[in-house]
């Protein structure tokens, strides 16, 4: 069992189109820019043959081996009532030991090494309107794990 | 009016550089775009200026490692706002006859990195000892061999400079046809987003430069972070605008459409960072046309390429009778361009529709494997899609049908068959490698090719089988070369058939730049207007308004830098103020908007008179002859109808009648105070000519 986190529909039911709006707004509402060292959820541009982009977004693990890193622990790099996995960015000392903690590969902890800082999805936890990666999704393939599947996997070939 | 100042201090939707790079002397240097943004913004006005005063002469062969060439972002590219992440590239093609300056615009992420690797845009200049490529790696910038990359393709290009520099890197690159100097050869982003129409892609060849690359750790910031999701908002459900007269094509009706043999998936998408607007259609799962028992490929494309496979304009998506698409993977909210998107609710919906219909071409039979290895190898090559599938494959089709290669004087190398997509890759492979009897002249471009082999027959022979609206058969030549050595577009023959004052507005665009102003300078108009002059829109003052109202557009969508598809649309008037609102912070109204972009506007004209010695009478003489060909309603122009309608055009401007230089006063209008005295200098501040007599018409056919 996971928390709650943010995951990608399989291509048949929406297939990425690689707009990077997640990624963008992700970084614009919780540090008012955009770059590519900011923001929780991270777009990688398929092969261009084939232009299957994926996102890779932090699960929430129940073990959440990067908080177990974070020397700052509570403090930086926290759990909130629901599991979610945040950093408290005043805290943080960017010294890259949650990133490397984290069990899944790419990491999805993002080093800001000018500002030394470090971002993760934090699920929009304090936004009124829920996560933004879904809502800007143009082509509505983000979704809740938690949330009723707006399709239906045996239909589409048992895709996850 | 005065110049608005923008800012104090350079917002941070700004990258704060633009990188000068000396190919020849491996050297960079940088200037401060603050020196630039307040006056031209960003994008194409801003490079026109930047070219001003870079360039001291810029009549140069375009071949040479004297041009250079410009690259822009605009302010809102990163910022997160819709169709924002476009660019504009300037300097003289190597397509344009005779070589001139020009611009052109893209799209991809490239823009989007660039910024985040602190440039707003670069100048090339010189050229390289050994093919290179500049690395732009934040602010550290190198000057790579790029000979493991000869010859490579496009894709394979920018896959090996993904391995190497990760996949938040961007590039622009070149296939083979750009290190070939092809005329016709683009600069390519990621799937499908090209620098195209000027040919810039033989001038990196020449240059040696096979690539750019960016990769960057910085940040961008809107002024207005809500602002920018409110435009989303308004995006995801616009209000339903009222059709305008617009754009129309040519119904070109075939008996048979050869359509795919393998299903594939269909998803719309769009070619830039936070885009909603999914105007490219891709297509999964494809056999790869050059490599056929390989892995299966996506093909990206927009309008341009479903015309190429099917020859069929009048269906915009006409292959939604094979897709089997993601439901949520839709097309994304168009403005009003195309009728047969207007509100069915409205009454006057026939009467649109009435308009759409356009004349009958009659080409070859449209062929799904044929049109799919066009666009393939124009993707892998880094060539024009445009030009090959426009120009270049109808301009053998008509010869043939006119029976102009009977003689055998032409060959190809191979026998002409539109059945065989072994005859398209075999053209554009003698095209890209300067291979066969005709390679050489093929990757000259079209119209040089055309030129060269003798254009009374090659270029001006008419073809037959074409047919008006009304069923009369109505004359073209075989080659569809509207002016400055561009292929027509929105000119009212060839393949967009719209009407009169549709191609008369598009053709006065044309006449004042060196070439067609695809996208923000298509015509657009109210239908009540329209109304007005319908029938003799060449004397409509109207008409005028509306043309240089879509100069205006033109230049700002290619300045912020946005994207055609979107700005202008008339269900948003105040689109760009918004925008800018939101990137830049600063309020601005619709008049001090104008003012840049007639700055940036008449700026290109002053590179064109200082360059390439622009008068009236060379523009006229360009754009004139191709109008006296009939066009799908079977119109034309006469030579005074058609220079009334340039007085009118150059009297809005504030320009001289007899030479088409502007005025001291047009030039002070718009800040460009010295310019007027360089001019002045020059003698090109036109002194009225009380005996001034136009010209009588000098082409009698
Ligand atoms: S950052 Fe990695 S390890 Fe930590 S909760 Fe997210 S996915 Fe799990
Ligand atoms: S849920 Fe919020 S914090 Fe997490 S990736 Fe999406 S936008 Fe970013
Ligand atoms: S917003 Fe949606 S379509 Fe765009 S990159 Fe993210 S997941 Fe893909």
């Amino acid at each position: 069992m996971k928390n709650d986190h943010i995951i990608q529909y399989p291509e048949e039911y929406s297939h990425c189109i690689g707009c990077s709006s997640c990624e963008l707004f992700c970084s614009l509402v919780h540090d008012g820019v955009t770059g590519p060292c900011r923001g929780g959820i991270k777009l990688e541009l398929g092969k261009l043959s084939t232009l299957m982009n994926k996102v890779y977004v932090c699960e929430h693990c129940e073990d959440h081996p990067c908080y177990e890193a974070c020397p700052k622990k509570d403090r930086a790099m926290c759990v909130d009532e629901n599991g979610t996995v945040y950093i408290n960015e005043e805290e943080c000392i960017g010294c890259g030991l949650c990133a490397r903690a984290c069990k899944l590969t790419p990491s999805r902890i993002t080093m800001d090494k000018k500002n030394r800082k470090a971002h993760k999805c934090d699920l929009c936890r304090t936004r009124e309107d829920g996560p933004v990666c879904i809502k800007r999704c143009p082509v509505v393939c983000l979704g809740l794990a938690s949330d009723p599947l707006p399709y239906d996997p045996e239909k589409l070939g048992g895709a996850k | 009016m005065a110049k608005k100042k923008l800012f104090d201090k350079l917002p941070s939707c700004y990258a704060g550089k633009i990188l000068r790079i000396d190919l020849t002397t491996k050297t960079t240097s940088i200037i401060p775009t603050e020196k630039y943004a307040n006056d031209y913004i960003g994008g194409r006005a801003l490079a026109n200026r930047l070219y001003w005063d870079e360039v001291k002469d810029g009549n140069v062969p375009a071949l040479s490692a004297e041009n250079t060439l410009i690259y822009m972002n605009g302010p809102m590219s990163g910022t997160g706002l819709p169709y924002s992440g476009r660019a504009v590239m300037t300097g003289v093609s190597a397509k344009n006859i005779p070589e001139q300056y020009t611009h052109s615009s893209c799209g991809g992420y490239f823009g989007t990195v660039l910024k985040w690797a602190g440039y707003d845009g670069f100048i090339i200049t010189g050229k390289a000892d050994e093919l290179t490529y500049v690395l732009i790696d934040d602010d550290k910038v190198s000057f790579e061999s790029a000979e493991e990359l000869r010859g490579a393709y496009v894709q394979a290009t920018q896959e090996k400079l993904f391995e190497k520099y990760g996949r938040r890197s961007s590039s622009l690159v070149i296939g083979p046809a750009g290190e070939n100097c092809c005329r016709h050869a683009s600069i390519v982003t990621h799937a499908d987003s090209a620098f195209a129409k000027p040919g810039f892609g033989a001038v990196w060849g020449y240059k040696n430069l096979k690539a750019v690359v960016a990769r960057g750790t910085g940040t961008i910031a809107p002024a207005d972070v809500d602002a920018v999701m409110r435009i989303h908002d308004w995006e995801d459900n616009p209000p339903k605008g009222k059709p305008e007269t617009g754009d129309y094509l040519n119904t070109i009706e075939f008996a048979e459409f050869s359509g795919p043999t393998e299903p594939y998936r269909q998803v719309f998408n769009s070619c830039n960072p936070a885009c909603n607007h999914r105007c490219m259609i891709t297509r999964c799962g494809l056999t790869n046309p050059l490599d056929p028992n390989g892995d299966k490929v996506s093909m990206v494309g927009k309008c341009l390429d479903e015309q190429i496979c099917i020859m069929r304009a009048d269906n915009f998506f006409a292959f939604g009778a094979y897709i089997d698409f993601p439901r949520q993977n839709k097309p994304g909210n168009y403005k009003w361009m195309f009728p047969q998107v207007a509100d069915p609710e409205d009454p006057l919906l026939d009467v649109y529709m009435q308009q759409y219909d356009g004349n009958l071409l009659n080409m070859w039979g449209p062929d799904f494997n044929f049109g799919t290895m066009i666009n393939w190898c124009c993707n892998e090559y880094g060539l024009d899609k445009w030009d090959i599938g426009f120009w270049l494959f109808t301009w053998i089709y008509q010869c043939q049908e006119e029976g102009l290669f009977d003689d055998g004087k032409v060959d190809f190398g191979r026998p002409i068959d539109f059945e065989d997509p072994q005859f398209a890759k075999h053209i554009l492979d003698c095209m890209t490698y300067r291979q066969g009897p005709m390679g050489d002249l093929l990757a000259e471009g079209v119209g040089r090719m055309i030129r060269a082999l003798g254009k009374e027959k090659y270029g001006d022979t008419l073809r037959h089988g074409i047919f008006t609206r009304d069923g009369e058969e109505r004359l073209t030549p075989v080659s569809w070369e509207a002016s400055w050595g561009e292929p027509s577009h929105w000119q009212g023959r060839g393949f967009q058939g719209c009407e009169k004052n549709i191609w008369a507005s598009m053709n006065l665009v044309n006449m004042i730049g060196a070439r067609d102003e695809a996208g923000g300078g298509h015509s657009h108009d109210s239908y009540e207007n329209y109304l007005t002059y319908k029938d003799d829109p060449c004397h409509s003052p109207l008409l005028i308004k509306a043309t240089i109202h879509n100069n205006r557009r033109s230049e700002m969508k290619d300045s912020l830098v946005l994207c055609e598809y979107k700005d202008p649309d008339p269900g948003r008037p105040n689109l760009e103020v918004e925008f800018i609102k939101a990137a830049i912070g600063v309020d601005m109204t619709k008049e001090e908007i104008d003012h840049i972009a007639d700055r940036g506007k008449l700026l290109e004209r002053a590179i064109l008179m200082r360059d390439h010695g622009r008068t009236r009478d060379m523009e006229v003489a360009e754009v004139y002859p191709w109008m006296t060909y009939e066009d799908p309603w079977g119109q034309t122009v006469t030579w005074d109808e058609w220079n009334d309608f340039v007085d009118l055009y150059y009297q809005a401007y504030n320009w001289d009648l007899e030479t088409g230089w502007p005025t001291k006063e047009a030039w002070e209008d718009v800040g460009l105070d010295d310019i007027a005295d360089f001019f002045e200098k020059e003698g090109k501040i036109p002194v009225e000519n009380p005996n001034y007599v136009r010209k009588a018409n000098p082409f009698d056919r």
